[in-house]
């Protein structure tokens, strides 16, 4: 889970990073008085989650308060890449002389954390080591030893700084491994990182993304976190929010009539190559863990048939961990509940594939109930995009 | 002979316990794997299923001997209890939980790799030596003893194939899960090793998925090191770029770890690459 700029960089300066003065405001006025207050030309930037933020229009400068305000309008008024804008953070502009990239994160290879740096700044880190790979400074973090003093030294040295510099920029370094750890995140960045002309370091932006399996050791920032997002109430971002709230894995919407439920991710992704491979179109695909509950199911597919283009469900499970048993009373419950609205909703199709432990037990569930059940996927896949193409 | 599991393989349990826990272990011991002690920390002196339940794993090796683990302990507290099982000496440490932090992760594999422990995991479905012994929660009405060595990213997906081979009468001797990622114990390349040198493996079936560079690893051992056929299913082929497909390392990114790459890694390496279970044994049969 990323972290909002203003969010990230209160951490920052709270590790002892140089952050611009700034403030997040979610009305023009409060950025117009700001502005003022501060009395320089200012950085008005969107508050949003996706990356490519500057590229897409989402930071914007100001001279004066009159044109903070009419920014922040413009701003508040409008979505980023289908991203809703709650508020924007003001803040003073630096100058800047020398833009730097420095970050933290977990090398999933060498099963280290590694410590990224560049004196390419301000540009996207992809496209630096794309175009000069030689000037990204990369090394990997001994886990027990943690990032000592000289090997900051020497990742600042390796980019060119000195003296000074040198010292202040290995500060900084060990300051986004320690936040690494403190939090618990996956990524740490700052980018750019300003030398500004007083030769001191200044994170212009910020950025942090959290692990979401250490999310239950940190509940305050979570639900920071959840004070600033805006709660959807329909369409495609209510859905996968209600999906979210429900603890299912994965929730995508592409576009067609057949909506897919699997209980694995490996056996998710097969049905969703093999619909797609004998021309079915997959309009959602929901895949539900290896710990999947009766529960569980049953609000997956409520969610997945809320949802008024599938004509088709077809639920695969071949279950290890999972009972089929206790998928068959997901589905029955759902279905015994859901008469009237299927009914209503012009009764989509819904093919069970069901397989693995517990099969005949959760067969016979399904079969009390009059929902018969496929044993093989082919068949299932094939059954289901007949009825796709008949509706 | 066979792959990390046999039947002379002697397992502990850790939560033993908790609802999913018991049930597994009560499918492990019909299945006839010896389940020879639990571990539920202040759950000693108990039984589940005529096991004994310790609170410690070191009291439960030293009572009942055991050379193997795999663990029931929820992601937010697995971490410990692998650790637990590493510093008491046990060689092969299986993780089935899900959503288990990554820093703990990272610890857990550092302390295993310094140690020479083996770990399959975490998020993996196990090990199965069909007819042997099966370390894992695999329906084992889906597999067969015989000659195919299947290595797989996700569990459900080893499920599907082998229900394919066995179906068509053709066997399995080890079905390995590697885990979900994106941090795996044991990799591909480290089964196709032990595959390669195992005697009762004529055969190797790799099921791989989108994400990471793992596929491309194994084409290159494949390549250098492999003399038995070897058959590929990579699926996330039709999966949209930036989502996370179920699995935490199963994600495309900026046009990384996409199935193409991997196929064309893997074809270029001598592998016969499938699109679906049902052509596997089509292709298997053909080389025996």
């Amino acid at each position: 889970m990323r972290l909002y700029e203003f969010q990230a960089k209160k951490i920052f300066a709270d590790h002892g990073i140089k952050v611009p003065n700034g403030c997040v405001v979610n009305s023009p006025v409060e950025a117009g008085k700001i502005t003022e207050e501060f009395g320089v030309p200012v950085a008005v930037k969107a508050q949003v989650l996706m990356g490519g933020r500057g590229l897409a229009g989402g930071v914007k400068f100001a001279q004066n308060p009159d044109e903070a305000q009419k920014l922040t309008t413009h701003i508040l008024g409008g979505s980023l890449k289908e991203e809703d804008i709650n508020c924007v953070l003001v803040e003073e502009k630096i100058p800047i002389e020398t833009e730097y990239f420095a970050g933290v994160t977990l090398d999933y290879h060498s099963k280290t954390p590694v410590v990224i740096a560049s004196s390419r700044g301000g540009v996207d880190i992809e496209k630096i080591a794309l175009e000069h790979p030689a000037e990204i400074v990369k090394e990997k973090i001994h886990p027990p030893l943690g990032l000592t003093d000289f090997q900051a030294r020497r990742i600042a040295k390796k980019n060119g700084l000195k003296g000074r510099n040198m010292l202040s920029f290995a500060t900084i370094l060990k300051s986004l491994y320690s936040m690494l750890l403190d939090l618990e995140a996956t990524l740490v960045e700052v980018n750019p990182l300003a030398l500004a002309a007083d030769g001191s370091f200044i994170a212009v932006d910020a950025k942090i993304v959290l692990d979401d399996n250490a999310l239950f050791r940190h509940h305050e920032l979570l639900s920071e976190l959840e004070a600033y997002k805006k709660i959807p109430t329909e369409g495609v971002k209510f859905r996968k929010s209600l999906a979210e709230k429900a603890e299912i894995p994965t929730y995508i919407e592409l576009s067609g009539n057949i909506g897919i439920i699997a209980d694995g991710a490996g056996t998710g992704m097969l049905t969703l190559d093999l619909t797609k491979d004998l021309g079915g179109a997959v309009e959602t695909y929901c895949e539900l863990g290896g710990r999947a509950t009766p529960e569980l199911i049953e609000e997956a597919m409520n969610i997945v048939l809320s949802n008024g283009n599938i004509h088709v469900l077809l639920i695969n499970l071949i279950g290890g961990l999972n009972r089929m048993d206790e998928m068959a009373k997901g589905i029955t419950s759902f279905l015994s509940k859901n008469t009237k609205r299927l009914e209503l909703v012009g009764k989509p199709e819904i093919i069970v594939r069901m397989s693995g432990t517990l099969e005949e037990e959760g067969r016979k569930i399904l079969g009390e109930a009059g929902i018969g059940s496929f044993d093989n996927i082919y068949d299932a896949i094939e059954k289901a995009l007949e009825l796709s193409r008949r509706s | 002979m066979c792959i990390l599991v046999d039947k002379d393989t002697r397992v502990i349990v850790q939560g033993i316990t908790g609802t999913v826990g018991s049930f597994q272990t009560k499918v492990m011991l019909d299945y006839g794997t010896k389940v020879v002690a639990g571990v539920t920390p202040g759950k000693g002196g108990q039984e589940i299923h005529g096991v004994p339940v310790y609170d410690l794993v070191e009291e439960a090796v030293e009572e009942n001997g055991g050379d193997t683990t795999i663990s029931f302990v929820p992601g937010p507290f697995a971490a410990d209890a692998a650790i637990e099982a590493i510093e008491t000496g046990l060689g092969l440490v299986v993780l089935t939980a899900e959503g288990v932090p990554l820093l703990d992760v990272m610890r857990v594999m550092n302390l295993a790799d310094e140690r020479g422990v083996v770990i399959i995991g975490p998020d993996t479905a196990g090990i199965i030596s069909p007819g042997k012994c099966k370390v894992g929660v695999h329906p084992h009405k889906l597999f067969v003893e015989g000659n195919i060595g299947v290595i797989s990213k996700s569990g459900a997906l080893s499920y599907e194939v082998s229900k394919a081979l066995s179906e068509a009468g053709i066997g399995q001797s080890t079905v390995v899960g590697i885990g979900g990622g994106p941090m795996w114990g044991l990799k591909q390349v480290e089964a196709l090793k032990m595959f390669e040198r195992d005697d009762e493996t004529e055969q190797i079936v790799l099921l791989g998925e989108i994400g990471g560079t793992m596929e491309e690893e194994a084409a290159k051992y494949i390549r250098e090191h492999i003399s038995k056929p070897v058959v590929a299913l990579i699926v996330g082929r039709h999966a949209p770029e930036g989502e996370k497909m179920g699995h935490a390392g199963a994600i495309i990114h900026h046009g990384r770890g996409l199935a193409e790459g991997k196929i064309k890694a893997l074809k270029s390496a001598g592998v016969h690459i499938v699109k679906g279970p049902r052509e596997i044994p089509l292709i298997v049969k053909d080389y025996f």
